[in-house]
């Protein structure tokens, strides 16, 4: 993750310095975006030239050569020198100030905006069982999430904040923490023939296995916890503690979420979001080192659920979009806007959708192992 | 005659002494080294064999430096392993076949050898079967039977009695003998009863030393008048773990007489095995180095 | 020795070989669809793309200034007659790919004579670093949607878990059930191990140049003759690539670059096997090893080359390559021949001390 940060936030001290400039509130978004904008305007304006110099001495479409004076304006406007930054450089980090600060600066009116919309529906009469019901429990959430941006007008850094929760919605890393794990949990058992060894025991074939699953998940969810945390050490080490406490909605892309919470809880939540998911891998995973009962074999195998999050999330195939973000685990999809789903005409909040299903995929699975370790002749 | 020798063999694996300065000498014939669990018989053939390296000492044949002779000392070797290691998937036949080209076999021979050494060990009717399908027993001999095969000079065998029943022993047993007139065969056991009648020499082995090294009758001479049969009604007179028993007898070594109605007993092979770990201080002086 | 391991694969690794090829291919579907789903590409239809190479044949023998006056004029008939949208949309694409021509010309000329250029996009180390694009051969103008596809499922490969799975199957198993202890004291134990060595290796390069193969085929370079002319600056985001080649010593570099660091991924993952002793270890170690290169080549492209990874953006390789003043020439040859050198050392090395 930090070498993420790294390769998107180039320049760190070019950042730090345009940042503490601005003022706060509107005004530094405003600030900001006007100096991208005329950063850009400047770039565009030399490049606006160049382009009209080679339309006007184009032969037809044979581009004319630039004049080398013109060619050293945009060498020295765009990309300065070995000492200075150039303006590409500092429109760059403008924009990116901007696009932070929109979310700061306008997630309030934003939500305002929705919930006047929420209210003219049903001032308008709208019938619509099921937009009423939404409506209902946005208006509450959005007030309580007014409420509590009344309380905060600090500006953040959230370039952490944000890639944080973007590097978390799609890292593969856990996920190959889990297989090296648990892939040969039941397989490397079955085939040393151990196995058949502890079946004879008074803890049996099912007490055995049963343990072995527990220990499993306990493993999985140390492991996912320690790395977890560790991310988010290196956020609030990046940005300091009181990021924690930032609305989730001044994160880029989460001005409309309706939760009325803050980071710190924002983190929370998605923490047992992936924890859950990670669980409902691990116990597939230990069902199919069973099935498979040979190492080799289960290697192979136990990559199948682990690779088909991310591949689901990228292969465009017709899927109703919360069952694709609830397969792939897709935090932002789930969190980010009014993530709820329409079951039996009421909308039910996408994440308490997502924990019961994960929790009895992760039952079943744990379920069938241990049926097939019970079997009679199983290991055979 | 070839003669193999060891002289000094140690072998250390970290601090844990294996081996302290073996020294012995095997000659065509059957060489037999006894000994309890952890003595260091296999140790010490897997050093000759050169499976693991050695910390020190020298193998010599003829006095040859073993493993300078390197291919030329492997092609005159068979070496059956305690657990000899299989493919599971792999056919007797094919099993075979692949160690018999690893031994340098010509090809035209091998059909022939792999069907003389499966018959040795009647195995024939499983040349086609798979290995996974076989008994341990099985296995076992399918293990000699890939040792013996290509008839190399030297053959190694690590407990080979190690799941054959009494049938199959006696067979082993005749196996041997027809080999021993031209190979110099080394078996190790702590199966007293696969040896007996049928090694010629013997080196007993306990705890990384060599505690005896003679030809048996001889060994069995130095423990003469030292074993005695102790009646049922006597034995809470001596302390059990100096009491041993063979078939029906109890058993005890002692200078003298060690209860009132202990009689002497000609000694056994087996009543040699347990003088070499009650009463190693007998074998000082008489041991052949 | 080596007809017999030969025989003994085929009949009883019959599974290894069908798995090997189910999951390749698999591997390949998944990423036709991706490809295929890709909302950033721009990739030309059908038609267009027969109008396209229509065009390009037609301009074969051209030059720059020669295609510009002709693409003018084939503009003007276009809307003269009202030609369909393929064949605009052919017309504008070629002008679009003929401005890059020029441009990369451009970027050759300043660095020699101080003057040239002729497009806004412009690289930033032109003035500091003018000897990368002395000696720039000038693009001609292509059907890049071919090499575009082959870059894309280039990206993608499951050759180093392919790898593990050989190497675990033909060695770590062996070495874990202890059967290569009786073959270690054999007569014919080197012969066995050169067998084993040379058939491995030509097991992993059929398996990896079928999958090549597969990728040049599903993308179709083998169908554009004009890549081996064609300079690979003309390809849209390589104009300032330090490779200098044509489109085809690209794609050879690529092919080759991706067998040296299978070879590669095959002896350490074999000494990894020999260290272990034991297949469940050796799995871990060599999934935690090309997982860690896969991010890590994300995140370090400039060490990206030398690294077997799952995912390569091959893209970003060539972007990244560096120009190498005393070679006058790009760091892919370096890359080879580091991974030559480090390839047989490992070969030697290993051999030396019998770690097989």
């Amino acid at each position: 993750m930090i070498a993420s940060f790294k390769s998107a936030y180039g320049d760190d001290k070019l950042y730090a310095a345009c940042f503490d400039s601005l003022d706060e509130g509107e005004e530094g978004y405003n600030a900001a975006r006007y100096n991208s904008e005329k950063l850009s305007a400047e770039d565009k304006e030399i490049l606006d030239k160049a382009d009209r110099y080679i339309s006007t001495h184009s032969n037809g479409s044979v581009p004319p050569i630039l004049p080398n004076e013109m060619v050293d304006e945009i060498f020295e406007t765009l990309f300065g020198d070995s000492e200075t930054a150039g303006s590409s450089q500092y429109q760059a980090v403008y924009g990116l100030i901007s696009k932070q600060l929109y979310s700061q600066t306008f997630s309030r009116e934003l939500i305002k905006e929705r919930t006047e919309g929420y209210s003219r529906n049903i001032r308008r009469g709208v019938t619509d069982e099921y937009s009423l019901k939404i409506a209902e429990l946005m208006m509450d959430d959005y007030e309580k999430v007014l409420e509590k941006e009344e309380n905060h007008r600090e500006r953040y850094d959230t370039r952490y904040a944000n890639n944080f929760i973007g590097f978390i919605s799609s890292e593969p890393i856990s996920y190959i923490g889990i297989f090296l794990l648990l892939f040969s949990s039941f397989s490397a058992e079955l085939q040393s023939g151990r196995y058949k060894a502890f079946k004879l025991t008074k803890t049996g074939a099912v007490g055995y296995s049963s343990y072995r699953i527990i220990i499993g998940i306990l493993q999985a969810a140390v492991f996912f916890s320690v790395y977890f945390f560790a991310l988010y050490t290196a956020v609030i080490l990046s940005s300091g503690t009181k990021i924690s406490s930032m609305p989730m909605q001044y994160l880029s892309g989460f001005e409309l979420s309706h939760l009325p919470i803050n980071f710190g809880g924002f983190v929370l939540r998605i923490y047992f979001m992936k924890l859950s998911f990670t669980l409902m891998l691990s116990a597939a995973v230990m069902l199919l080192s069973m099935v498979s009962r040979r190492i080799i074999p289960s290697a192979i195998v136990c990559l199948i659920p682990l690779a088909a999050p991310a591949a689901l999330s990228r292969i465009d195939i017709s899927l109703n979009e919360n069952l694709r973000q609830m397969m792939t685990c897709d935090i932002i999809g789930m969190n980010n806007d009014i993530g709820a789903i329409n079951i039996g005409g009421s909308p039910i909040d996408v994440a308490a959708v997502f924990f019961i299903a994960v929790i009895m995929i992760a039952v079943c699975s744990a379920a069938a192992a241990l049926i097939l370790s019970g079997r009679r002749g199983f290991d055979a | 005659m070839s003669v193999l020798r060891v002289e000094e063999l140690s072998k250390k694996y970290g601090r844990k002494v294996a081996l302290r300065g073996v020294t012995c000498e095997f000659t065509t014939g059957i060489n037999a080294f006894l000994g309890p669990n952890g003595a260091g018989k296999t140790t010490i053939m897997n050093c000759i064999s050169g499976v693991i390296p050695k910390t020190g000492g020298r193998v010599t044949l003829d006095g040859r430096d073993v493993f300078k002779m390197s291919e030329d000392y492997r092609r005159r070797l068979g070496y059956q392993f305690q657990a000899q290691p299989f493919y599971p998937s792999y056919t007797a036949h094919d099993f075979l076949e692949l160690f018999a080209l690893l031994k340098g076999m010509p090809k035209d021979i091998i059909e022939d050898e792999i069907k003389r050494v499966l018959e040795q060990v009647n195995l024939s009717e499983n040349i086609r079967d798979k290995i996974r399908s076989f008994s341990g027993g099985m296995k076992q001999r399918l293990a000699i039977a890939q040792t013996i095969m290509g008839s190399p000079e030297i053959l190694i065998f690590d407990e080979p009695s190690a799941g054959l029943d009494p049938f199959e022993r006696e067979q082993f047993k005749r196996i041997m003998m027809e080999l021993k007139s031209r190979c110099i065969i080394i078996i190790s056991t702590h199966i007293v009863s696969d040896i007996d009648t049928i090694c010629d020499r013997l080196v007993v082995l306990n705890k990384g030393s060599v505690v005896a090294n003679d030809r048996p009758e001889n060994l069995c001479g130095h423990i003469r008048g030292l074993i005695w049969k102790i009646p049922r009604d006597e034995l809470e007179l001596i302390p059990l773990k100096q009491v041993y028993f063979e078939d029906t007898d109890a058993k005890t070594v002692s200078a003298e007489r060690p209860t009132p109605n202990a009689v002497t007993s000609e000694p056994t092979l087996n009543d040699l095995y347990f003088c070499g770990q009650l009463r190693q201080d007998i074998f000082i002086g008489g041991a052949d180095k | 020795m080596l007809e017999l391991q030969v025989k003994q694969l085929f009949k009883y690794h019959i599974v290894l070989i069908a798995v090997i090829i189910a999951i390749i291919a698999l591997s390949r579907v998944v990423g036709i669809t991706l490809m295929k789903n890709d909302r950033f590409s721009q990739y030309m239809s059908p038609d267009t793309a027969v109008e396209f190479d229509k065009l390009l044949d037609s301009t074969s023998d051209m030059t720059l200034e020669e295609c510009a006056e002709y693409i003018e004029r084939k503009q003007t008939e276009a809307i003269i007659n009202g030609e369909d949208k393929a064949v605009t949309e052919a017309i504008t694409r070629y002008n679009t790919e003929l401005q890059r021509c020029f441009a990369v010309r451009g970027y050759r000329n300043y660095s020699r004579y101080g003057k040239g250029i002729v497009s806004l996009n412009i690289p930033s180390d032109l003035k500091a670093a003018p000897e990368k694009y002395r000696d720039y051969a000038v693009p001609r103008v292509v059907n890049s949607d071919a090499f575009s596809r082959y870059i894309f499922l280039s990206s993608f490969s499951i050759m180093p878990i392919i790898v593990m799975l050989i190497t675990a199957v033909l060695s770590a198993d062996g070495l874990e059930k202890g059967v290569f202890k009786q073959t270690n004291i054999s007569a014919e134990a080197k012969a066995f191990y050169r067998a084993k060595e040379i058939m491995t290796v030509v097991f992993i390069c059929i398996i990896y140049i079928a999958d090549q193969l597969s990728v040049m085929l599903l993308s179709g370079v083998f169908e554009r003759p004009e890549y081996r002319t064609s300079s690979v600056q003309g390809i849209v985001g390589l104009g300032t690539s330090a490779f200098r080649g044509t489109i085809s010593q690209v794609i050879m570099w690529v092919f080759i670059r991706g067998l040296l660091s299978m070879l590669l991924c095959y002896n350490i993952f074999e000494l990894i096997a020999k260290a272990l002793s034991s297949l469940k270890k050796y799995i871990i170690v060599c999934t935690s090893l090309t997982a860690l290169l896969s991010v890590s080549a994300a995140y370090m492209p400039a060490l990206s080359p030398y690294m077997f990874c799952g995912i390569t953006k091959i893209s970003d390789v060539l972007y990244d390559l560096d120009y190498v003043k005393s070679l006058d020439a790009s760091e892919g040859l370096i890359v080879i021949i580091s991974m030559c050198s480090l390839l047989g050392g490992l070969f030697v090395w290993r051999r030396e001390n019998n770690i097989t």
